[in-house]
């Protein structure tokens, strides 16, 4: 069931890699086929499908001949080999991978290639936040694994969050369409084992029962098209949410993932206690200000009071010279003398 | 004057990272460019280029103070491997005076933060004796707690920070 673990982490390949030919990003799986082929951007999708699959085969092959292929990848390769025939949903496969990937980043506006704005959604990482989707976007074509670019452009879905209750079988028809089989059977088993653990949903997060016909163009275009299934669903289990299958670079992938997150984590709770930290600096500066605001004038209450009484003394004590006394003059130097 | 509560010093994580909980017992300002800093305020590089001046209050100029500038976020704060960088390590303070009158072990160095947004943290401790302190081969990796207690310092009295930034900074944000 695990065919995701095809070839033992140690086992030298070709390929050079411990995962999956899905695991790879373009730039990767380019130099494993040696430069040979002609740069993803102007192949069609069908070339790369079938570039992958040869790729695969030839791993798969190396895997069961060094002997320690579980059984699970024998059958799945043989699946692959069966389903051959494969074709693309009629608006994907004549699109070269460049216009698929203009598509993909163009992921929010563009509803037309159906798979990518709504698959987006669907990262299973545990929990999906706009916030996920858009670190997950890779800056350029070529630092994008395939199976995430197969992901995007609808090719492959996504493996569901776990959270999300299997919408059981009436759901998935619809949207599932185009790989036929997997939809009508969501328990039952492949040969290409625990698929998705078993259970096979759209992995649209908010793909409720009804929004299933919406978003879901190409699919529909290969409605019983059973054949994109075996090969295609392949990738679901590498970035599962139940990733842990041993291939190291789903591993180094998701944790990549979960590192920046963790650090995007840090980072605001350090800004909120920096804010947090400052605003009660303030409050109880404000506190300490007002306090002796107060005091001052109460001081400067007293300070009058003060001095009102000693005018008044000094009046009293000359009441022959009244005129005198209220002279400016003559009170000023008086009131500095007693202040000292 | 610093406040009476360490709240904010523990909430920006000065107590924990650098220090730990203690009663504040000194009136400690610090004035960057004749303007008392707010703990907790932000500064920017150009602000705090100039070494500040400090005032502790006080009534007996017997009492000395050691006081500790630290940067504990270098390089960056979501990676502080150089933490705590120390900027200014001036001992021998007497009380109710300011920096220019104690010793400085460690010229100040202004603050230049590259990444992120760094605290700043100022700590004052009260020496028993007046004492020679040697400073350290190198600004790097300083430890306050460490250095306290090799010299006898005991608990900090006084404790403020500020934060700084690039002085053209996005809030530490590197993308978009």
């Amino acid at each position: 069931m695990d065919f995701t673990n095809k070839v033992p982490p140690d086992t030298p390949l070709p390929l050079a890699r411990q995962g999956s030919v899905y695991s790879l990003t373009f730039d990767e799986f380019q130099s494993t086929l040696g430069g040979g082929s002609k740069d993803f951007g102007s192949m069609n999708m069908d070339e790369l499908l079938k570039s992958i699959w040869n790729a695969e085969e030839t791993q798969a092959t190396m895997a069961s001949a060094s002997g320690c292929g579980p059984t699970g990848t024998d059958q799945q390769t043989s699946g692959i080999h069966r389903q051959g025939s494969l074709t693309l949903p009629r608006t994907l496969s004549q699109k070269t991978v460049d216009q698929v990937w203009k598509d993909i980043i163009g992921v929010g506006t563009n509803t037309g290639n159906a798979g990518p704005s709504s698959m987006c959604p669907a990262v299973p990482v545990g929990i999906v936040t706009k916030e996920e989707i858009m670190q997950k976007r890779e800056p350029t074509l070529g630092e994008m694994t395939l199976e995430e670019f197969l992901v995007r452009a609808g090719v492959v879905r996504e493996e569901p969050v776990p959270q999300i209750t299997p919408f059981g079988v009436t759901t998935p028809t619809v949207c599932e369409s185009n790989f036929g089989n997997l939809v009508g059977s969501p328990m039952q088993p492949r040969p290409f084992g625990g698929l998705n653990n078993g259970s096979v949903v759209p992995g649209f997060v908010g793909l409720g029962p009804t929004p299933v016909s919406a978003p879901v163009e190409s699919p529909v275009d290969l409605n019983g098209n059973s054949s994109d299934l075996s090969p295609v669903p392949v990738p679901y289990v590498f970035k599962g949410f139940r990733g842990r299958k041993g291939a190291a670079t789903v591993e180094k992938v998701a944790e990549r993932r979960q590192r920046r997150m963790i650090k995007n984590r840090e980072s605001a709770a350090r800004s909120r206690a920096r804010k947090q930290a400052y605003m009660m600096e303030l409050e109880a500066e404000i506190a300490k200000l007002k306090e002796q605001n107060k005091e001052l004038q109460e001081k400067q209450v007293e300070m009058m009071k003060i001095e009102k009484a000693k005018v008044q003394e000094v009046m009293s004590q000359q009441p022959m010279s009244k005129r005198v006394c209220l002279r400016r003059t003559f009170t000023g130097p008086c009131l500095s003398k007693q202040i000292r | 004057m610093n406040m009476s509560r360490v709240d904010p010093l523990v909430l920006g994580n000065v107590v924990g990272d650098i220090v730990d909980p203690f009663y504040p017992s000194a009136s400690f300002k610090v004035f960057y460019n004749n303007k008392e800093m707010t703990s907790g305020s932000e500064l920017k590089p150009s602000q705090v280029a100039i070494e500040p001046r400090v005032q502790i209050g006080g009534r007996d100029m017997r009492t000395l103070y050691t006081l500790v500038m630290v940067d504990p976020d270098a390089p960056s704060p979501s990676n502080p491997t150089k933490r705590e960088y120390l900027h200014w390590l001036v001992t021998d303070i007497p009380e109710t005076t300011n920096a220019s009158f104690g010793n400085e072990v460690v010229p100040y160095e202004n603050p230049k933060p590259i990444a992120g947004i760094h605290r700043f943290v100022f700590v004052l401790f009260r020496q028993t004796v007046r004492q020679t302190i040697d400073a350290p081969g190198w600004r790097s990796n300083f430890n306050t707690r460490d250095f306290a207690q090799y010299y006898n310092l005991g608990s900090p009295v006084a404790s403020v920070f500020f934060n700084c930034q690039r002085e053209n900074g996005c809030g530490g944000r590197r993308y978009r």
